[in-house]
Formats: C-alpha cells, sequence, structure tokens
C-alpha cells in the first residue's frame, strides 16, 4: 500500500449516505464505494435507491435502504432496519436536502416546513437515531465521522429566493458544530463540507435557462464540481489523515465564496 | 486493500512525482509535512537557515524517498529570491508551494518591541508574500485547469481566535495570512494555481511551546495534533481531491475553535 494510500485508507468502513441516489450524495456514496468501503444509500423514492445501489456495486459494497428522513417514523424505521444489518456505522453522511424557491410575497409555510424538516430536523434526529452505531465505531486513533452537507448559501447569499434554503442551511452549519463539541468525548468527529455550484440534474436546468456562461461567472475557478471534488472532501475527513478535525466548515466551491 | 482500491485512493490523493517545496521543512510542522510528502513520492525541497540541520534532516526524509536541503534565510525579501533563483536553477516547475516558516514572540503590552514585530509579521506573511511572487513562474509552469498549482500557507488558529498570552505580532500575522491567501486564491484562479491555509492548533515543536497556538487551551479530542494529521491535509491539498478548493482555511487543531468562553 502507498503511503498516500494509508493516511486516507476508508477500506472496510460502513458509510451511510442519505440521499445517496443522484447529485452530491451520489457523487460521494461512489467515491467511497470505489475506494473500499461498505456503502448503504438511503433515498425516498425505493426506484430510484435501488437503481443507484445497483449500479455503484458494479464497483464494490453498496446496498439499498430506501426511507423518508423527513418524517420521526421514517429515521426511526430507517435507523432499526440499518442496526439489523450492521453492528457499527463508521461514516454518517448527511447530504439529504431540500429546496424551495418561491417569490417572498408567496413563500408557504408548507414549502418552508419540507425544507427544514428534512435539512435540519432530519439531520439532527438521525444523527441521534445512529448514536449507538456510531458509538461503536469510535476510538480515539479512528474517530466515527459525522459529515453534514451544508452549503456556501449558509454565508453567502444568493440571488434566488430560496428563504428555507439558505436559513436551514446556515442551521445545519452551526448545528454541526454543537454536536461537534458534544460528541468529540465520544470520539466522534463532526464537520460540514459546504458545497458551491455542483453539475447536479437541478444545475443543468438552471444551465438550460441562464446559460452555463452566466453561472460560471462568479467562480474564480471557472468550472462547475463535480463528484470527484465532494467525494475526495468526504473521504479526506473519514481518513486518519482527517481524524483530529471536528467542527469545521470545508468549503468546496471553486473560490465562489470564499473570496469574497 | 484491492488493487482498484488502491488505484481509486491515488487518483483522488496521489502526489508521485510532484516538486514539492516546504518552508522551514527541518523541523516541527515543516518536518511532518514534508516526511509526508516525501512518502507519498513527490519530490521534495526543503529549507531552513541553519543549512546543517537541514541537511540532517534532509539525510534522513531521504530514507523514504526525494529530499534536498536548501539554506535560505527567509527573514529578508532577498532571502525569499536567492531561494526561488536557486530552485529555478534545479527544476522546471513548482507544483506545490508549503509557506511554514514562522516565527514568534511574546511580551507585555508596554515593552513589546519592534524590532521583534518586525521580524515576526516579516517571517510570517512579508516573506510569504514575495516568495509567491519570486516562485510565480514556476507555479505558472505546473498549473493546468485539471490540475492547478497548489500554494499551502500555514495559518494558525491564533489568526482567529484570539490567544491567552501577548504574542501580538503572531496573532496579527496569522490573521493577515489567512487573509492574504484568500486575496490571492483571487488573484490567481484564472491562472490555475490554489491558495488554501491550513491553521494548525497545537502540535509538539520547539515553537509551540512557546507560541500559545493552543498551550492551555482544553482539546475536544483530548491529543495535541500529530505528523500524520498535518501530513494529511497538506497531501489532500496537494492532490486531485481538493483541486476545487481555493481561499479556505481548514482548521486541524481537535475541536479548540468550538469550544466556549
Amino acid at each position: 500500500m502507498s503511503a498516500a494510500a494509508q493516511l486516507f485508507d476508508v477500506s472496510g468502513k460502513v458509510v451511510v449516505v442519505t440521499g445517496g441516489s443522484r447529485g452530491i450524495g451520489l457523487g460521494i456514496a461512489e467515491g467511497f464505494v470505489r475506494a473500499g468501503a461498505r456503502v448503504y444509500l438511503c433515498s425516498r423514492k425505493a426506484d430510484d435507491c435501488e437503481r443507484a445501489a445497483a449500479a455503484l456495486a458494479a464497483h464494490g459494497e453498496c446496498a439499498a435502504l430506501p426511507a423518508d428522513l423527513g418524517s420521526a417514523d421514517g429515521v426511526r424505521d430507517f435507523a432499526a432496519r440499518l442496526a439489523q444489518r450492521e453492528e457499527r456505522v463508521d461514516v454518517l453522511v448527511n447530504n439529504a436536502g431540500n429546496i424551495w424557491v418561491e417569490k417572498l410575497a408567496d413563500y408557504p409555510e408548507s414549502g418552508w416546513d419540507k425544507v427544514f424538516d428534512l435539512n435540519v430536523k432530519g439531520v439532527f434526529f438521525l444523527t441521534q437515531a445512529l448514536l449507538p452505531l456510531l458509538e461503536a465505531a469510535a476510538s480515539p486513533e479512528d474517530p466515527a465521522r459525522v459529515i453534514t452537507i451544508g452549503s456556501i448559501d449558509a454565508f453567502h447569499v444568493p440571488t434566488h429566493e430560496t428563504y428555507a434554503y439558505t436559513s436551514s442551511k446556515a442551521a445545519v452549519h452551526q448545528l454541526s458544530r454543537h454536536l461537534a463539541l458534544r460528541l468529540a468525548p465520544s470520539h466522534i468527529t463532526v464537520n460540514v463540507i459546504a458545497p458551491g455550484r455542483y453539475r447536479s440534474q437541478m444545475l443543468e436546468n438552471a444551465i438550460a435557462l441562464e446559460g452555463a456562461e452566466e453561472l460560471l461567472e462568479p467562480i474564480p475557478l471557472r468550472r462547475f464540481a463535480d463528484g470527484d471534488d465532494l467525494a475526495g472532501a468526504a473521504i479526506y475527513l473519514a481518513s486518519r489523515a482527517g481524524s483530529f478535525v471536528t467542527g469545521a466548515v470545508l468549503p468546496v466551491d471553486g473560490g465562489h465564496a470564499t473570496t469574497l | 486493500m484491492t488493487d482498484a482500491t488502491t488505484a481509486a485512493l491515488d487518483h483522488l490523493f496521489g502526489v508521485e512525482g510532484k516538486v514539492v517545496l516546504v518552508t522551514g521543512g527541518s523541523r516541527g510542522i515543516g518536518r511532518a509535512i514534508a516526511r509526508g510528502f516525501v512518502q507519498a513520492g513527490a519530490r521534495v525541497y526543503i529549507c531552513a537557515r541553519d543549512l546543517e540541520v537541514c541537511q540532517a534532516t534532509a539525510e534522513e526524509l531521504s530514507a523514504f524517498g526525494d529530499c534536498f536541503a536548501v539554506q535560505a534565510d527567509l527573514g529578508t525579501t532577498e532571502g525569499c529570491a536567492a531561494l526561488a533563483a536557486h530552485l529555478a536553477e534545479r527544476e522546471s516547475r513548482l507544483d506545490v508551494l508549503v509557506n511554514n516558516a514562522g516565527s514568534t514572540w511574546h511580551e507585555d503590552i508596554d515593552t513589546y518591541p519592534q524590532d521583534r514585530w518586525d521580524s515576526v509579521v516579516q517571517v510570517n506573511v512579508t516573506s510569504p508574500f514575495f516568495l509567491i511572487q519570486a516562485l510565480l513562474p514556476l507555479l505558472r509552469s505546473a498549473a493546468s485547469p485539471e490540475d492547478p498549482a497548489r500554494v499551502v500557507n500555514v495559518g494558525s488558529i491564533r489568526g482567529f481566535l484570539v490567544p491567552a498570552r501577548p504574542s501580538f505580532a503572531y496573532s496579527a500575522s496569522k490573521g493577515a495570512i489567512h487573509h492574504l491567501s484568500k486575496h490571492l486564491a483571487a488573484e490567481l484562479a484564472p491562472e490555475h494555481i490554489t491558495v488554501n491555509v491550513l491553521a494548525p492548533g497545537l502540535f509538539e515543536t520547539a515553537m509551540s511551546a512557546t507560541a500559545d497556538s493552543g498551550v492551555g487551551t482544553r482539546i475536544p479530542l483530548g491529543r495535541k495534533a500529530s505528523g500524520d494529521d498535518l501530513a494529511g491535509v497538506a497531501i489532500f491539498l496537494a492532490s486531485r481531491a481538493s483541486a476545487y478548493l481555493t481561499g479556505t482555511v481548514i482548521p486541524v487543531e481537535g475541536g479548540v475553535g468550538i469550544v466556549p468562553n
């Protein structure tokens, strides 16, 4: 094994990626599967979840565990099914998220709640429900890891009318830091990856409307984030190399918000 | 680990064959970072004021791969130019510059001396700026959209957390290098050169015994930073995995930044 491989080794780790059937979650899940981890994908639509897991299983170990993490029952049920299959969770990637775009005057409470239920409440209660499995994986030499996917929109104000999204991401950044302090004595680290513009289906739609040039203009590195960018940051935080980092927010944004 | 697994990790985190310069690389954090790069197969130059100490470290690290010692006095801007000229004679490109050399001074505010202030600010901010300037041609030669050249500046948690001890020039200079890094990240992004900061907390070195980079602070993860922690973040910042990061400050401090007062 090369020295680099030793510092970043995550082979054999049990990894849960919520919202792992597409977008950033899928990119991160693929990185962990290729790196030899045993990965569970969780998403609301069972078909999508099964299909994504089957595709990733071509590169290693990946299974689907569909669940609605926007509800308390869904979270409890998911944790129970996972506990039947695994005695420990080394890495929890809280990636599942919702967004709602609507004009300020019309912004509905139902849309607001939908976003907060998944982006903040879901993250807190899933982490709570998985604590026994995370504690079982944790040791001083190799802490268990919680990685929350936040957003640069938590500290960088966008021009789109996504009020619940921006404020829910700011909430989940601070929640992660609070949990980091609480869980450090249990040897569980909690960090945030704050992505900028990722080449997802949502972004493809925006490109079709506004054009790629327009969307790239504010990004100093002049490209969108890809799967390797997000998987790279997540594997760093999950490996020996990242084991002394906790309560950190790591922007992966090509300089979009970091150089303002 | 299977061959496919190793190949996946090497794709994301491999730095084999990269040309790396670590300033202040003969001891402490610089040495740990240099060691990590040498073990990962990079071609590593370390510099220090004391050539003998530097050569001894390079000789030791050469057991794992390529490591070369260079004498440099980064206490002056001329010293930065001389180091860049020396490197340009030996290499046609520089993939990774780690500005690690640093110094500190503690003294009561009433007597804090200007000569010490000047030398701390020179080594911690002024010299990194002029070394980057002098090395730009070599960094540009290494830069591409797929694999940017990297500048990694070693800052400190004391760049954003107020120290308990009177190390005024140190905390101010670390705050300055953090912000300078963001400024340079914006400036150099179009040339495919990224600039990031790693901000260590307490590490067992000669300097941290007096630098107040975490002395007396409760560390939530219950230990000090080890060589692997620093080498790990530096290699991450030099690899494919971080090619989309620029202008970031990565704290490597075991959670000191989230401890309430």
